[in-house]
Order: structure tokens, then C-alpha cells, then sequence
């Protein structure tokens, strides 16, 4: 019966359990490179792998790699959605400008965000202009067909509070339709900013743009495994930061609509 | 809690005549704000081919009672529900439910007799049997020939129906069902609860039916169980006789409908004022 | 004009194809004026398309990739779903690896490309294990979570009718996520031809990644505008293909399309 999930259901024993569970896989990884079960032409020690990236985080090179990786990000995103959003939406106060373009841009959205990578390289070389262009080509169509769906989906009802209590349109853009829009452009800024994290390394680790992509690149060509490991766990540490990050801006945003949230 | 309703509920149980026994059933929950006590000491019981509607105020616990019965909840005591003298301690063979909103409890991916038949197939019925009597089941609630259909095809109503196909179909012996009919409009409801009523005669099974609609109740039940306010206890159980065949338009005027509603109206509406 | 005005606001196809063909068309214009070497005009880039992917070049390039591509997707949604469905019952052990998991998938999946290429080597066995890595964790975590959220009703069924083993998870639960599998299905699938052309690019020496970065390396644009026209065509069309296939699956589950959601 349904009494029996008294365990799992109290918060601070589910702490615990993550917890337990963390250090049991760091045990189990340790203990079995040990034993010889992990042998270690596939995989360091857990032991290494952390001393290797302790060594690491001091080294000024892997500083500045880090410091291109972030800002570079940071600003091919920053750029996207700067273009994303407003454009999306104008598109969603106009449906009709809309119905004219959204199976277009339906269609485009599923273009991998790598097509454009050979032939910008070519033409802008490595710099901050190449990194921006394939960011933008990767998340600009998920932030827009976002922001456009969210700025629709406002409720009937609401609009036609609005008409009876003759709010004026810009009024009514920004108390209406922004509000019911924001939950859903978070979330498109949350999926957007996952994938322009790993365009931007992706374009490092072949496009020899500078960042922690290309010390991994580094690191393969060296077959240095304990360092691949270290930086491979460090990309997804930042992978991590920027989902938590995005997710509180996410809960932010659903904050005014209630525990239930707005539309999704 | 001492009224004469409660001692004679003891004495039938002693007698052996009744299917399901509730006594002293408490419940409580853990709740955001602590532990809180939502029900407190319900005794009825149910006799075979008996229809019992469970009514009470908004919160009174009746869904959370009607659980407990199917072996959805455990209630704070060991033995507060038994049935056939046998204490309920999970879902329990001879027992069916129709929960309250069919647009979550069908299987809006199987058909009509899909739908019918996975109860069965889940308790070993041979698949050709199990097809023979989702047919039957569904022709019983009046929906021979669709049984292709799948529910989201149908109107509400309809939709209910199947999930009283599905229930009847396992063959219970009672029948448990949660305000079944709240989501669908007033001429429907009239056509499930003759439905209803049809299938307690044909088929000889208790039905326990839990309604905020003090018209429902007293028009389907032979007994009606009110309850109080949370933490509930029953405030009185009514003996509703009426001539049968009951229907809609003959026994909803006759005097003592008026009189038996007006009390339990009165019930619902004052919890308070009952207690003397 | 009026007719012809009506005419293409009622037809979808001119609607869908009329920003493509309006960008076509001005790149040609554009090249053709511009004759940079790294712009071949249109008939250009069809030619060496033909050239390159056509005959012997499909099959020493596009099949190997596609066959990396479906072994990877396949082992990774059958093994995603079985190992959801296992941690979905398990509560204790699910929240023991919730945090590992939530980590890998927080890692961009491209930057797994040189750990495999030292671990398993350059090869097929490289690419359809980081795909199939990365497709396993994406419908995992969906299963898990649509599984952990199944609605209450549907719950109260199983426990009543005592419903259990195969005919709950086959049945019941998974047929009632399954907007949400079918739309974390079309992710990792778009996730998944990501990293077979970057895996190519970074670690193969054939296949269209491998093909396109070669010949941009060695001067040769056409060919590279003819792998780029090939990666987006497979983007687009492998789309096309998976929705074809998701709208009878979503009808037959009585749920419209428009009932899934973005997560």
C-alpha cells in the first residue's frame, strides 16, 4: 500500500541517499581500478582523476582556457538571445508574420548545429566572430520558436480582461503578454544555453578555438588518459553550474504563476 | 458518539450477516503541516446486494474511506475494515472500483474492450474468456458493438460506462464508486444512475457510492451514511425505503424523499447542530 | 492576381518552401556575382553533391555513418527505456545515481569525443558508443521522470485491478509517458547526428563528417559545401522521417500532438 515510501518521501533522507550514492560510485570506481577489474588503459584510478584535476585548477593555462571557454559562451549566447528574443517577440505579437514563417523555421531547427562549421572557420578563422556564428546557428531558432510559442499562448480570458478594461497595446504587451511569456522563454533559455555550451566546445575541439576543448584535444593527441578524464569531468562540472544556474533563473520566472507553474 | 445508529451496526456484525465491516476506522494523514487526523472513528457495515451512499461536507474524508475499503490506504487500525470477516490489507479479489474521473482511469490507448479485458488478463482469465466477458460487460452498460472504439470517441457518459463495464466485468462482489458521476451533466447522470441501479438487481452485488449530491444518495441507497465535518464520524445512517422499481420521476416526489433529503441536507449543511 | 494571391496563401507547401527558396535564390545571385572560391554557385555545389555522395561514394561514406547512427540510437533508446523503467521502481537505488546521472547529462555529450577516441579507438565501435552513451542517458532520465510523475489515477488502476509485471510497464505506464518518450526520442535523435558527425570529424577517416573537414582542409569547397548540404539534409529529413512515424503513435495513444511538452 501506499504507506511504504516513508523513506524516500522525507527530504533530508533523500539528501543522504544522493550523498551515500555519490560516494558509493566513487568507492566502486576507486576499489575496481585497485583490483585490476578497471583496467587502466581505459580509465585512471579515481584517486588520479582527482589529483589530476587538482593540478590542474592551479595551472595559469588551464585558468585561461577556462576563462576563453566561458566568455566566449557567454557571449555567443548573450548575442543569440539578444537577437532571439526580440525578434520572437514581434513574431508572436504578429501571427500573422507568424503563420508565414513558422514551418520554415520548423524545418530549419533540425539542421544539426554543426553544418555551418567548415565553411565559417574558412571565413572567419577561429576568433570570437566564428564561435558567435555557431552558437547563433544552434540556438537561435530553439529561443525564437520559443519565445514566439510562449508569447501565444496567453489565455483568452486574460485578453479579454484586458479589452474590457481598455488596456492600452503597449500595456497590454507588457502586463499580459510578458508575464504568461516568461516561464516558457526561461525554459527555452535553459535548453539553449545546455546546447550553446557544447557548440562552443564542440567548435574548440574542431575548430582549434582556444578553451577547455582544445586541452582536450591536447590531451588525446598526448593519449595522457588521467588528464582527459580530469578535463572531461570538469566540462561537465560546468555543464552542471550553467543547468543549475538556468534552472533558478527558470524557477524565477515561474515564481509569479503559482505552484503549478505557467503553461508549458 | 453514542447514537443508537452505531449499536445496531454492532450487533448485525456480530450476526454475520454483512459483507463489509467498518468499525472504529481512523485515518490519518502526514501532511505538510504535521500529522492530521481525517477520520475518527467511522462504524458502518454493508450488507450483501445493499447500496450505501457515503455523503458528508466538502473535506469529510469519504473518498479517503472509500480507499481504505479498496486497500488503496492503510487506516491507523489493524482491523478497522473487514470484508467477509476478513481483514482488507491491499486490493482484494471481489472488489471493484470506479474511480471519479474516467478520463484518468481508461486507457486512452486501448480500446473499449482492450480496456475491459486487462483486469481479467492480469488475474489469469484465459484470453478467449476474458474477451467473452468484456463483450458481455460492455453490452451489459449499453455499449455492445463498439467495443473497437477507443474511449476518447466517446462522450463522457459513455466513457463511464466502460469504466463500469471494466469494474463489472471482474466480476465483484462490491462495488466501490467514487462520485461517479460528478463529471458529467444532469440527464447523463440520470441515465448512469438507473444504470446503476439496474446492475445492484441484476447482478445481486453491494455498491458502496460515495456522492457530495444529497439527491444521488438518497435516490440510489437502501441505507445513506452521513458524515460530519473532519475529523468525520458518522452523524447518522438513514434507512431509505422506497417501492421498487425506483424511478427518476416517481420516486424523487414521493413525500418520504423529501423528508429523508431534507434530514440529511440538514446534515451536511449544520454539522454541528446534530450532536444532541 | 487576386487567385494567385489566394492560391499561395492557402498552399502549405509554397508557405514552407517560399523563405528556403528565397534564400536559394539569392545566393546564386550572390555567388555568381561574388565568384569567391569559397561560394561555388548552386549547380556547383549540386554537381560535386552527386559526385560525392553518389555511387561509390555512398557507399564507402554514408552507409557506414548511417549504420553508426542506428546502432547507436537503437541500443541507446532500448537500453535508456529498460534501465528508466528498472530505477523508475526502485526508488532507494534512483536516488543513489540520480546525482551521477544528472551530472553526465549535464556534460556536453561532444566532449566525450576524445575520451572514447583513446579509450575504444578511432572507429565505428567509437561513434555508436558515444551515441548509444548519450541516447541511453537522454531517454533514461525522460523514462525515470515521466515514470516517477505518472498520474495518480492511473496508479490507483494498477493497485485495484492488480495489474503487475509486463502488462503495468507495457500497458499501462510507458503507453501513458509516451508523448513525452516520443518527444525526448526526436531529441536524442538530432543529438545523435550531432555527435556522428562530430565524432567523424574530430576521429574517422571516412563517412560525411570525416569527408566534409577532409576536403575543407584540402581546398577542395564544393565537396565541403556538398557534406554541409548533406549534414542539414539528414537533419532535416531524419526529422521528417521520425514524424512521420510519431504522429500514428501519438493518434493511436488518444493524445493529440500538441499535448507534449518542452522539458
Amino acid at each position: 500500500m501506499q504507506n511504504t515510501l516513508k523513506l524516500t518521501s522525507n527530504k533530508w533522507a533523500r539528501l543522504g541517499i544522493s550523498l551515500c550514492g555519490v560516494f558509493a560510485f566513487f568507492i566502486l570506481w576507486e576499489s575496481a581500478s585497485r583490483t585490476g577489474l578497471l583496467r587502466s588503459d581505459v580509465a585512471p584510478s579515481f584517486m588520479d582523476t582527482a589529483a589530476e584535476l587538482g593540478a590542474l585548477i592551479p595551472e595559469p593555462q588551464f585558468q585561461s582556457a577556462v576563462g576563453d571557454t566561458l566568455s566566449s559562451w557567454l557571449f555567443g549566447f548573450a548575442v543569440t538571445a539578444g537577437l532571439a528574443i526580440p525578434i520572437g517577440l514581434l513574431f508572436g505579437a504578429n501571427p500573422w508574420a507568424w503563420k508565414w514563417f513558422n514551418s520554415t523555421f520548423e524545418a530549419i531547427r533540425p539542421i544539426p548545429p554543426i553544418v555551418l562549421l567548415p565553411l565559417a572557420i574558412l571565413v572567419m578563422g577561429s576568433g570570437r566572430s566564428f564561435t558567435t556564428v555557431m552558437i547563433a546557428q544552434g540556438v537561435f531558432w530553439i529561443i525564437l520558436l520559443q519565445v514566439t510559442y510562449g508569447s501565444t499562448v496567453i489565455s483568452p480570458v486574460a485578453l479579454d480582461t484586458a479589452t474590457v478594461f481598455k488596456v492600452g497595446p503597449w500595456r497590454r504587451y507588457l502586463i499580459f503578454r510578458l508575464p504568461s511569456a516568461a516561464p516558457i522563454i526561461a525554459t527555452g533559455l535553459r535548453i539553449a544555453a545546455g546546447i550553446s555550451l557544447a557548440v562552443e566546445i564542440m567548435s574548440e575541439l574542431i575548430g582549434g578555438v582556444p578553451g577547455v576543448g582544445q586541452l582536450l584535444i591536447a590531451a588525446q593527441a598526448g593519449n595522457d588518459l588521467p588528464l582527459i578524464y580530469a578535463l572531461t569531468g570538469f566540462t561537465g562540472l560546468l555543464g552542471l553550474v550553467v543547468a543549475v544556474l538556468f534552472r533558478g533563473l527558470e524557477r524565477v520566472a515561474l515564481k509569479n504563476h503559482g505552484p503549478k507553474g505557467g503553461a508549458e | 458518539m453514542n447514537n443508537v445508529y452505531q449499536d445496531t451496526v454492532r450487533a448485525e456484525s456480530i450476526n454475520g450477516t454483512s459483507l463489509v465491516e467498518v468499525s472504529d476506522l481512523s485515518i490519518t494523514y502526514d501532511g505538510r503541516f504535521g500529522k492530521h487526523l481525517a477520520v475518527s472513528g467511522v462504524n458502518f457495515d454493508v450488507r450483501p446486494e445493499e447500496l450505501i451512499a457515503l455523503v458528508g461536507p466538502s473535506g469529510a474524508g469519504k473518498t479517503t474511506i472509500l480507499r481504505c475499503i479498496a486497500g488503496l490506504l492503510s487506516p491507523d487500525g489493524e482491523d478497522s475494515i473487514k470484508v467477509d470477516g476478513r481483514t482488507v490489507k491491499g486490493p482484494t479479489e471481489g472488489i471493484s472500483v470506479v474511480f471519479q474521473d474516467y478520463s484518468r482511469s481508461l486507457l486512452a490507448w486501448l480500446t473499449l474492450q482492450g480496456n475491459v479485458m486487462l483486469p481479467l488478463r492480469a488475474q489469469g482469465v484465459p484470453r478467449a474468456e476474458a474477451k467473452k466477458r468484456a463483450r458481455e460487460a460492455l453490452a451489459d452498460v449499453g455499449l455492445g458493438g463498439k467495443e473497437t472504439w477507443h474511449p476518447w470517441q466517446l462522450s463522457g457518459g459513455m466513457q463511464q460506462r466502460v469504466a463500469i463495464a471494466r469494474g463489472l466485468a471482474c466480476k465483484p462482489r462490491i462495488l466501490l464508486m467514487d462520485e461517479p458521476f460528478a463529471s458529467v451533466d444532469a440527464q447523463t447522470r440520470m441515465d448512469l444512475e438507473d444504470l446503476v441501479l439496474r446492475i445492484k438487481n441484476e447482478f445481486k452485488i453491494s455498491i458502496i457510492v460515495v456522492t457530495h449530491d444529497i439527491d444521488e444518495a438518497v435516490y440510489l441507497a437502501d441505507r445513506v451514511v452521513v458524515l460530519s465535518k473532519s475529523p468525520s464520524t458518522v452523524s447518522r445512517i438513514l434507512d431509505v425505503n422506497f417501492p421498487t422499481p425506483r424511478t427518476q420521476e416517481e420516486t424523487r416526489v414521493l413525500p418520504e424523499f423529501g423528508q429523508i433529503r431534507a434530514i440529511a441536507l440538514d446534515l451536511v449543511r449544520h454539522p454541528k447542530t446534530e450532536i444532541n | 492576381m487576386k487567385e494567385i494571391l489566394l492560391a499561395v496563401r492557402h498552399s502549405r507547401w509554397l508557405k514552407f518552401m517560399a523563405l528556403p527558396l528565397l534564400l536559394i535564390v539569392a545566393y546564386q545571385l550572390w555567388a555568381s556575382n561574388a565568384e569567391s572560391p569559397f561560394f561555388p554557385t548552386v549547380g556547383v555545389i549540386a554537381g560535386a553533391f552527386l559526385d560525392t555522395w553518389g555511387g561509390a561514394g555512398f557507399v564507402e561514406n554514408v552507409v557506414p555513418s548511417l549504420t553508426n547512427l542506428a546502432v547507436g540510437y537503437i541500443s541507446g533508446v532500448v537500453l535508456g527505456l529498460a534501465f528508466g523503467v528498472l530505477l523508475a521502481k526502485t526508488s532507494v537505488i534512483r536516488i543513489a545515481v540520480m546525482p551521477i546521472i544528472s551530472f553526465l547529462l549535464a556534460l556536453p555529450a561532444v566532449a566525450l569525443v576524445p575520451l572514447f577516441i583513446t579509450v575504444a579507438g578511432i572507429g565505428p565501435a567509437m561513434s555508436q558508443s558515444i551515441i548509444a552513451f548519450a541516447v541511453t542517458l537522454y531517454v533514461l532520465v525522460n523514462t525515470v521522470d515521466g515514470l516517477v510523475n505518472v498520474d495518480s489515477g492511473l496508479v490507483d488502476v494498477n493497485h485495484v485491478f492488480r495489474i503487475r509485471g509486463w502488462r503495468q510497464i507495457f500497458l499501462v505506464l510507458l503507453p501513458s509517458i509516451a508523448p513525452r518518450l516520443l518527444g525526448a526520442g526526436r531529441a536524442a535523435l538530432s543529438l545523435s547526428i550531432l555527435i556522428m558527425v562530430v565524432s567523424e570529424m574530430v576521429g574517422a577517416s571516412s563517412g560525411i563528417g570525416a569527408v566534409t573537414l577532409l576536403s575543407q582542409q584540402s581546398f577542395q569547397y564544393s565537396t565541403m559545401w556538398a557534406g554541409m548540404v548533406m549534414v542539414a539534409i539528414l537533419g532535416i529529413g531524419l526529422n521528417a522521417l521520425y514524424l512521420m512515424f510519431e504522429r500514428p503513435m501519438l493518434r493511436r495513444s488518444g493524445i493529440s500532438p500538441l499535448a507534449r511538452t518542452m522539458k
